[in-house]
């Protein structure tokens, strides 16, 4: 994963300066649709933090978001909205250690037995919220309220208002990239880097492979919780196919997509692929087959993501050696 | 006679029928060059793989400085000294020469589990990294992308990684292979310059470099130990001589 080259960095800055403005001008759908793909794109940085950050490609990585999602349920009292300053802490604590138990179990794999076993996970989860009516079965659950801001008493910011709840989640989505940004430079990104590109190595040279393995699962796994706290806030409204394989394959989707070599690329991805979903809807009642063909072209041509496109020109240098 | 670095006993190891290691007993001695040649497939590298904990023993004991370490894991054992090289290069090729030593002298830091301050401002990694890269003769390069490097180049690179954990006991698979004979000459002269603060334990195939450097030679045949002394007895032994060096030295 490559530090974000300058011209996509601008073409970054560019963008959150663009979607701040939005909410002054677009109607209620867009500024909707647009903070939905703003908790999709945090929820595919969490998964290219692993994907990208450490290799290990997880197919279950919507356990952790729906986790997320009916954390903000069960955690909201009868009668009023829970305070975020301690649900989000304990959404993403309570994720962290969900993953724990899951990734040490499975980062104890790799390859196709990690998929494996992610998927696996992934589908438990799917079924106990599925099938266990006090969790609200397979009809899912409402929350009445939506979280609180508050501080001394007094509301400071208001969820319920759309364009607050937008520019809460554009703020959490630009922390998140930086966070993950600054993860990256640490002593621990650059260890997690040299696993994926040689675990055996980094085990010979003394790093204990396995547990920056799980501790990075479990970060990729708070991270995709608080991605689903967020979505469940927008919606108020939770079911078990947040947990299904299908969405964890759909922001698997969003990282390759984006790129798997910037560290853009999985936000690039979630608002590419949601957008031109948007559009192609609007054009043609076949829009699922103009998907596929539309996400098969951009494999084809940018092999290494959307991100190239801003980055440099893939079509000229496709034969120059691929820089980690 | 120096007190030993390492010490192996009866070490052995099976895959499913085949014992590929079987009852080895070596003695490394302080600041000595030991090394263990042999036919291919004759177990050297497995023992190489045992030795570094890459590979869990079936049998057998291992000891470092008296200490048993028997079945520890390969980053427990590099953080007591011991380094590793491997026969096929073994290093991070799409990160550059600086990153890759950086991974080596990083790794001498009580913990990675660091989050927040940028790797690249903690002076001491910087000047491990550095001085290992300096030591395999890479200064110049350290910018350059490892995969582009010349064979020779990465099989340095390759010591720089190790040499950055500044490790005590080198364990050193095939240092010089496919090597030209200039390379070669220059990696003896690293090994040479080694020794001075470090213990090593090398396989090797260049017969001249063996006997160039070594003060002890193992000779494996079979995953046994076949003979063990000083250079000038290796080369006179008459079981040697039959069972491998024969061919090497005609050739």
């Amino acid at each position: 994963m490559t530090p974000t080259p300058r011209i996509l960095g601008w073409v970054a800055l560019a963008a959150v300066i663009l979607l701040a403005l939005v909410p002054q001008f677009a109607d209620r759908y867009y500024i909707q649709l647009l903070t939905r793909i703003m908790s999709s794109a945090i929820f595919a940085m969490s998964l290219g933090l692993l994907v990208s950050g450490a290799g290990l490609v997880s197919l279950g990585h919507a356990m952790f978001f729906g986790l997320g999602a009916y954390l903000l349920v069960l955690l909201s009292p009868a009668g009023e909205g829970v305070s975020i300053w301690w649900a989000v802490p304990a959404t993403m604590g309570i994720v962290a250690a969900a993953a724990l138990v899951t990734g040490a179990l499975a980062v104890r794999t790799s390859g196709i037995y990690f998929i494996m076993l992610t998927l696996a996970f992934g589908e438990m989860l799917f079924y106990l919220f599925h099938d266990w009516k006090v969790l609200g079965g397979s009809d899912g659950i409402y929350v009445d309220f939506r979280p609180t801001v508050t501080a001394f008493g007094t509301t400071l910011l208001s969820l319920d208002d759309r364009p607050t709840l937008f520019y809460v989640v554009l703020g959490l989505m630009v922390a998140t990239y930086l966070a993950i940004g600054m993860l990256l430079n640490a002593p621990f990104g650059r260890t997690i880097l040299g696993i994926r590109a040689n675990e055996q190595r980094m085990e010979a040279l003394g790093y204990n492979v396995y547990a920056y393995k799980l501790v990075v699962f479990a970060m990729a796994g708070a991270i995709a919780g608080l991605a689903g706290f967020l979505y469940a806030t927008q919606y108020r409204s939770v079911n078990p196919e947040l947990f299904s394989w299908r969405e964890s394959g759909l922001v698997l989707m969003m990282v390759i997509l984006g790129g798997l070599r910037a560290r853009l690329g999985p936000a690039i991805g979630a608002f590419a692929l949601v957008l031109v979903e948007e559009a192609l809807q609007a054009l043609t009642d076949n829009w699922l087959i103009a998907i596929g063909v539309f996400v098969i072209l951009a494999v084809l041509l940018l092999p290494n993501g959307l991100a190239d496109l801003a980055s440099h020109r893939p079509w000229r240098d496709r034969k120059a050696p691929q820089h980690g | 006679m120096a007190d030993a670095v390492l010490e192996t006993e009866a070490l052995t190891k099976r895959f499913g029928g085949l014992v590929a290691v079987d009852g080895v007993g070596l003695r490394v001695a302080a600041g000595e060059v030991h090394a263990i040649i042999g036919p291919n497939g004759a177990g050297k590298t497995t023992l190489l793989n045992l030795l570094s904990g890459a590979l869990p023993p079936s049998g057998g004991r291992v000891r470092f400085h008296g200490r048993d370490v028997t079945g520890l894991p390969a980053h427990r054992l590099s953080r007591l000294g011991f380094g590793r090289s491997f026969q096929r290069t073994n290093i991070f090729p799409e990160f550059t020469v600086h990153e890759n030593c950086w991974l080596g002298a990083q790794s001498r830091l009580p913990s990675s589990m660091r989050f927040v301050r940028p790797a690249k401002k903690i002076a001491a990694v910087a000047a491990r990294t550095d001085l290992a890269l300096t030591m395999v003769g890479l200064g110049g390069r350290a910018d350059a992308v490892a995969a582009s490097l010349s064979h020779g180049e990465q099989r340095q690179l390759e010591l720089g990684v190790m040499l950055a954990t500044e490790p005590t006991l080198l364990l050193l698979d095939e240092p010089m292979a496919g090597m030209s004979a200039a390379e070669s000459s220059r990696m003896v002269d690293l090994l040479r310059r080694l020794r001075r603060d470090h213990t090593l334990v090398l396989i090797e195939h260049d017969m001249d470099a063996v006997f160039a450097v070594a003060d002890v030679i193992t000779v494996m045949v079979n995953g046994a130990v076949l003979a063990s002394g000083p250079p000038e007895k290796i080369r006179e032994s008459r079981a040697v001589q039959d069972a491998y060096l024969g061919g090497t030295e005609a050739a």
